[in-house]
């Protein structure tokens, strides 16, 4: 018994051949929106690559907002970044996704692996909705992340408070403190995350002995994203840099030179 | 946007399908002898029970999801509740999801000795995700409309085809479909960003099979 004539025939009229090539065209198999991909720990691998270079001097981080559902601009974005002097590393600033979808998180993973530098992801709020956060888990690894780099301590961390219902430890301020304490290894900090500490999403009651730790730890910059909209306000005595959502086709670019103060710039294309 | 370039193309695959090949033509035209579809007349089959069993491989419905349907219309659209499973080892947890599918074949093709095709086929389906990550309603911790989108209710949309098996060969009537599956999200996704992103990102590919009771 052949069936190739059979199935031939039944896709011999157009719509038939619309539908078989629908069905080859067919990226992958997706068995449930949210389903789990591999073990990949990017971030911590990002660190790795870049802890095997050398330190730049001056350092500079790109830094990139919102990328929800921006897959174009964030190829835009990528380009950019690549294109731009002297660039070390970059840091996606949260909501990687708009609903924390496993395909969302490959697809934005595929423009992102363009880079030709290291990378990381902030976990943001969007990222996390469903089962999206237990996704990030496996392809970035940990919710709050720490390394350091040419002297410089670099902090990744969880913000998004009103997701888990305003706990005392989101961010986990005692685990910050630690890292943020002096140990030889570091002379400045720069702590990135992606709900703003006085956004309305952000823990009222952790706001003031963030900020103070931030400050008694000699953090002068730290950024954001969350809001849109790039901006920077000063509160006890530390810069609160926000980045725009990358609809709005800007990034930052931090720049630490070894000796003065950060430089950040908003780079528009 | 999604471009005018690739409306046209819809648009004229769309009036493409007006007219069936003429040999399908031909075929239509004859009544079948091949009784094997034909319903049991003077049956008085209760509507509750389904009128065929299904089984379907991924497709965002599952590894694997079983359940059963009905057919209308002289068995030009198909509806199927599925109940679908992602094992841990597969999915990195337990999954467990309902989902509702109707399918419309605007035509149906006797392929002669008993085989029958339908072509083309189009669906919407519905994904519903069992368990506390999800919500329809958003939980109280946030404010109104925070999130317009439910996490636990999926929409997708399906091309596909399908090929009836006469029942001689496997003693029972059983069609065969494969699917391209987009959810409804991802479609979104790609009218945004026509650059980036094409049509193999966002469907993927299922197939599964309806028994007829």
């Amino acid at each position: 018994m052949s069936l190739w004539p059979h199935l031939l025939a039944s896709v011999r009229s157009p719509l038939g051949a619309v539908a078989a090539l629908a069905v080859l065209a067919s990226g992958c198999l997706e068995y449930s929106p949210y389903a789990l991909p591999e073990n990949k720990g990017l971030n911590r691998k990002a660190v790795g690559a870049l802890l095997a270079t050398p330190p730049a001097e001056p350092l500079r981080v790109a830094l990139l907002g919102d990328t929800q559902l921006a897959f174009d601009e964030a190829e835009d974005a990528v380009g950019l970044v690549n294109g731009l002097d002297g660039v070390s590393f970059a840091i996606q600033l949260g909501d990687f996704t708009d609903l924390g979808l496993l395909r969302e998180y490959e697809l934005m993973h595929d423009v992102f692996a363009r880079l030709r530098v290291p990378w990381l992801v902030v976990l943001g709020n969007h990222d996390m909705l469903g089962g999206g956060d237990a996704i990030y888990d496996r392809m970035f690894g940990a919710r709050n992340l720490v390394f350091t780099w040419g002297r410089t301590r670099f902090v990744l961390l969880d913000t998004n408070a009103r997701e888990y219902g305003f706990p005392e430890d989101v961010p986990d301020l005692e685990w910050l403190d630690a890292q943020l304490a002096p140990d030889g290894a570091h002379d400045r900090a720069v702590v990135v995350a992606h709900v703003p500490p006085w956004h309305e999403d952000f823990n009222a009651a952790l706001r003031q002995p963030y900020l103070d730790l931030l400050a008694a730890r000699g953090v002068t910059d730290s950024f954001y994203a969350h809001v849109h909209r790039y901006g920077v306000r000063e509160e006890s005595g530390v810069r609160l840099w926000t980045a725009d959502a990358l609809t709005g086709r800007s990034i930052l670019l931090l720049t630490l030179p070894a000796a003065g103060e950060p430089l950040v710039e908003q780079v528009s294309w | 946007m999604v471009r005018p370039a690739r409306a046209l193309a819809l648009l004229t695959a769309l009036a493409a399908a007006v007219a069936p090949p003429a040999p399908a033509r031909a075929e239509a035209e004859h009544a079948s002898l091949d009784r094997a579809y034909e319903r049991d007349e003077g049956g008085d089959r209760h509507w509750l029970l389904p009128d065929h069993l299904t089984a379907q491989f991924a497709g965002n419905v599952g590894l694997l999801a079983v359940g059963g349907g009905h057919a209308w219309r002289d068995d030009h659209v198909l509806g199927d509740l599925l109940f679908g499973w992602v094992p841990e080892s597969v999915g990195g947890t337990d999954i467990y999801q309902l989902s509702a599918k109707v399918t419309w074949s605007p035509w149906i093709v006797r392929l002669g000795q008993g085989w029958k095709a339908r072509p083309f086929t189009v669906g919407l389906q519905v994904t519903y995700l069992l368990g506390g990550d999800y919500f329809i309603v958003q939980p109280s911790r946030y404010p109104n409309g925070y999130y317009p989108v439910p996490t636990a209710l999926h929409p997708g949309l399906t091309l596909g085809t399908s090929l009836a098996v006469p029942k001689r060969y496997l003693d029972v009537p059983v069609s065969i479909y494969v699917e391209g599956v987009a959810l409804g999200h991802m479609l979104r996704v790609w009218a945004a960003n026509p650059r980036t992103i094409g049509p193999a990102d966002v469907f993927s590919f299922t197939a599964g099979a309806r028994v007829r009771l």
